[in-house]
C-alpha cells in the first residue's frame, strides 16, 4: 500500500493535521531505512571483525598447539634416548625408570609422565590413569596413527605427548600429559584480542564448521562459534577446539552510536513535526480566512478577506475581495432599482410602504395624475 | 670340510640309526619368500650333549654404520666376535633378556667379542646410531639356519622321527615372533613349507 493511499484513506478535517502527518511519516520511513542500513553494516562489520579474530586465534591455538608439542616431544626425546633410562627400562628397573620419569616431569613442568610398554605395561607418575584410557592411548600409539594429541582421562582433556624408546627395538613409549584445563584456556584467551572463552570438546556436539566460523544460538544468545578440530587419541570422538563468542558483546561497543542515532532521529522527528506546524499554519491561516469570509458572504455579509502574500492564495483572497465589491455594487443597484422611479427617479410607491411601515405616527399624503399614461406618452 | 665335519660330528654324537633333510620354504602372507627367518628343529628324542659348533664363522661386523648380517644363528654357549670397519667407534650393546651386554666405545679395525649363554633374541643396537640394529638369535639345537634371499633352507641329517619345527623371524606375527609345528622326519627327502604374517613388530626385550 502507498503512502499516499495510506493518506488519502484517512480523512484528515485539517490541512494542517495531514501536512504534518504527511511530513513526518516520509522522514520517519526516511530515518527508518537509514537506521536500518547503518545498524545492519555494523552489525555486518562487527561480525566480520569477530570471524577474523576468531580465525586468528584458532591460528594461535594451532601454533601453541604444535610449540608445545614439540617441547614435550623434545623433552620425552632426550630421555627416551638416554642410554641409562632404557637400560633400566629395558632390565625392568621400575624405581629408576620412575624417578627419573619424577625428575623430567618437574622439568619440563607436566602434570603427568607415564611409561607404556608395548607388552602393555604402565607405570606412571603424576596421574592415575584408568584402563579405558590406557586402552585408548595404547591402540593409538600400536597403530602408529597418532604420537600426539587428546586423550580423555577420566572424562578430562589432556594434551598428550609420546615418544617411543628403542633399546634397539621399540619397548615402550614415553607418554606426557598435560592437563588441557581452566588454566590453559584462559591463557589462550588473553592472547586475543577479544575477550572469547575458548574450551576443548571431547565430542563434536554438531556438526563440524569446516573452514570458518558459524552462528549458533547459545543460552547468552546468537554466537560465533570456531571449532578447530585437534588430534584425538580416540578416533570415535574427535576433539575440537571451540572457541565461542557472544555476538551481544560484539555489538557492546556500538551501543552508544546506536543510541545517539536514536536520539538524533527523535529530535529531527520532533523538529520536523514543529517547523511542519508551523509552517502550515502560515499556509492554511489565508485559507481559513477565506473560508470564514466565504461563511460570512453566505450570511449576507461583505467582509473582505486579509491578502497577505502575493502567491496563488493572495490572488485568490484579492479576486475574492473584487468579487465581494462587485456583489455589492450590484446588489445596491438592484435594490435601488425595485424602490425609485425609473423614469422620474423619485422613490416609488414600495419605497413609500416600506417608510411608512417603519413610522408608525406619519400620515401619509396621496394624491395621483390622472392619465399619467397620456401624459408620459406625450412627454416621452 | 667345516660343513662336513660338523655333520660328521653331529652324526656321531647323536648315532642316529637313520635320518633325513628337511627342506623348509617361507614364505610371507602373499607367497613371497622370507629372508632373514631362523628355522630351528628339535628332533622329539632330544638334541645331542655337547658343544653346538656351525660352519659359518660367528662374526657380527660393523660396516657403513650399519649390523652385518641382519640376523646371526648362535649356538648357546658360542662367542660372537664384533668387529668394527668403520671409520666411526661403536658401542654395541643388547638389553636382551639373558644376553644383555655392552661394548665399550672402539673403533676401526678393534674386534670385542662376548659370549652369548642363554637361548633366546638379543637385539643388537649401537648406543651413538640409532639405526644400526641386528639380531642374534641363540639356538639350543645343531639343526638350526636362516633363510637366505630365496626364502628356502634346508637342514641335513636330521633324525628320523617326530620333531618340532621352529620359525623366528623379527617381524613375525606370533608370540616371541616365533611359529612352532610337529613335523615327522622322514629318512627320504622331505620338504615343509611355513607361511605367516611377516608384518609384525620384534618383541624382544
Amino acid at each position: 500500500m502507498s503512502a499516499t493511499r495510506l493518506v488519502s484513506l484517512v480523512r484528515f478535517r485539517n490541512l494542517r493535521t495531514r501536512l504534518t502527518v504527511v511530513y513526518m511519516g516520509l522522514f520517519g520511513l526516511a530515518l527508518l531505512l537509514s537506521a536500518i542500513a547503518v545498524v545492519t553494516a555494523v552489525t555486518n562489520s562487527a561480525q566480520r571483525v569477530v570471524r577474523d579474530e576468531m580465525t586468528a586465534a584458532g591460528a594461535v591455538y594451532g601454533q601453541l598447539w604444535a610449540a608445545r608439542t614439540s617441547q614435550l616431544q623434545q623433552g620425552a626425546g632426550v630421555l627416551a634416548q638416554d642410554y641409562g633410562f632404557r637400560e633400566a627400562l629395558a632390565t625392568n628397573d621400575e624405581a629408576t625408570v620412575r624417578s627419573a620419569l619424577d625428575n623430567l616431569r618437574a622439568r619440563q613442568g607436566v602434570d603427568g609422565a607415564l611409561i607404556l610398554g608395548v607388552d602393555g605395561y604402565a607405570t606412571s607418575t603424576g596421574l592415575a590413569l584408568d584402563d579405558a584410557a590406557l586402552d585408548r592411548l595404547f591402540a593409538g600409539l600400536d597403530s602408529g596413527r597418532i604420537e600426539s594429541g587428546v586423550l580423555a582421562i577420566d572424562g578430562q582433556a589432556f594434551q598428550v605427548v609420546a615418544a617411543p624408546v628403542n633399546a634397539p627395538v621399540l619397548i615402550g613409549w614415553i607418554v606426557f600429559a598435560e592437563r588441557l584445563d581452566a588454566t590453559q584456556m584462559r591463557n589462550l584467551e588473553q592472547l586475543s584480542a577479544i575477550p572469547l572463552s575458548a574450551a576443548v570438546a571431547l565430542k563434536r556436539t554438531s556438526t563440524p564448521s569446516g573452514d570458518g566460523p558459524v552462528t549458533v544460538q547459545t543460552p547468552d544468545g546468537p554466537s560465533m562459534r570456531l571449532d578447530r578440530p585437534l588430534p584425538s587419541f580416540d578416533s570415535a570422538s574427535p576433539a575440537d577446539l571451540v572457541l565461542t563468542y557472544p555476538l551481544k558483546r560484539a555489538m557492546r561497543p556500538y551501543e552508544a552510536l546506536f543510541l545517539w542515532l536514536a536520539a538524533i532521529g527523535a529530535a529531527g522527528l520532533a523538529l520536523l513535526m514543529g517547523g511542519t506546524w508551523v509552517l502550515s499554519r502560515g499556509l492554511t491561516r489565508p485559507i481559513s480566512a477565506l473560508d470564514e469570509a466565504v461563511h460570512r458572504l453566505q450570511h449576507g455579509e461583505y467582509v473582505e478577506a486579509p491578502v497577505t502574500s502575493a502567491d496563488e492564495i493572495g490572488r485568490l483572497a484579492a479576486s475574492f475581495n473584487a468579487m465581494i465589491g462587485d456583489l455589492r455594487d450590484r446588489e445596491a443597484r438592484l435594490t435601488h432599482m425595485a424602490l425609485h422611479d425609473q423614469e422620474t427617479g423619485l422613490p416609488n410607491r414600495l419605497s413609500l410602504e416600506r417608510q411608512a411601515g417603519a413610522q408608525a405616527d406619519a400620515w401619509v399624503v396621496l394624491f395621483g395624475v390622472d392619465r399619467f399614461e397620456v401624459v408620459r406618452n406625450a412627454i416621452g | 670340510m667345516r660343513v662336513l665335519f660338523a655333520l660328521i660330528a653331529a652324526l656321531i654324537l647323536c648315532s642316529p640309526a637313520m635320518a633325513g633333510d628337511l627342506t623348509v620354504r617361507v614364505r610371507d602372507a602373499a607367497g613371497r619368500p622370507v629372508q632373514d627367518a631362523v628355522v630351528t628343529v628339535h628332533p622329539a628324542a632330544g638334541v645331542p650333549r655337547g658343544p653346538i659348533r656351525f660352519a659359518s664363522p660367528l662374526r657380527m661386523v660393523q660396516q657403513d654404520i650399519q649390523f652385518q648380517p641382519y640376523v646371526l644363528v648362535v649356538p648357546v654357549g658360542g662367542t660372537v666376535s664384533f668387529p668394527n670397519l668403520d671409520r666411526v667407534r661403536h658401542q654395541v650393546y643388547s638389553f636382551s633378556r639373558g644376553n644383555r651386554f655392552e661394548l665399550q666405545l672402539y673403533g676401526r679395525d678393534e674386534s670385542r667379542s662376548h659370549t652369548f649363554t642363554a637361548v633366546g633374541v638379543a637385539a643388537l643396537g649401537c648406543n651413538i646410531h640409532d639405526q644400526m640394529l641386528a639380531y642374534i638369535k641363540v639356538v639350543d639345537t645343531p639343526w638350526a639356519a636362516k633363510t637366505p634371499a630365496g626364502g628356502d633352507v634346508i637342514l641335513r641329517a636330521i633324525p628320523a622321527g617326530a620333531a618340532t619345527l621352529r620359525v623366528w623371524h623379527p617381524r613375525l606375527s606370533g608370540r616371541g615372533n616365533e611359529i612352532s609345528q610337529a613335523v615327522t622326519v622322514a629318512v627320504a627327502a622331505g620338504q615343509r613349507t611355513v607361511s605367516g604374517d611377516f608384518s609384525a613388530r620384534a618383541a624382544v626385550r
